[in-house]
């Protein structure tokens, strides 16, 4: 089965 | 073939070196040594980085994706470029022709 999609994000972390 | 253009279409993408990924609750984290930025890749976005280890063809890229996930190819295509093209503002990717 495959697995649920989701459109891929880049989160830039304030640290 | 390719239907969503951008500037990344045709190329071959890779890492760009100097970076450290770590796991996190299944989520990649990583720390660019370039530029002292901590990035979230989450879940899919690790796997595409994982994929973009060796260079390869974003139509390979997409198909490899495809066959794990749920998607079809041409939202599949938009969003992968559309991630890319981040990592690349970020100067965390290489492309060649």
């Amino acid at each position: 089965m495959k697995k649920t999609w989701s459109a891929p994000v880049l989160d830039v972390l304030d640290i | 073939m390719i239907t969503n253009k951008n500037f990344l279409t045709g190329h071959f993408i890779s890492q760009k070196p100097g970076n450290i990924v770590s796991d996190m609750d299944g989520e990649k984290v990583m720390l660019s040594i370039n530029n002292g930025k901590y990035y979230n890749l989450g879940d899919i976005g690790g796997e595409i980085w994982k994929l973009i280890e060796k260079p390869i063809a974003i139509d390979s890229l997409v198909n490899t994706l495809m066959s794990t996930y749920d998607v079809d190819k041409n939202q599949c295509e938009e969003h992968v470029l559309s991630f890319l093209e981040m990592l690349y503002k970020e100067d965390l990717i290489q492309t060649k022709e």
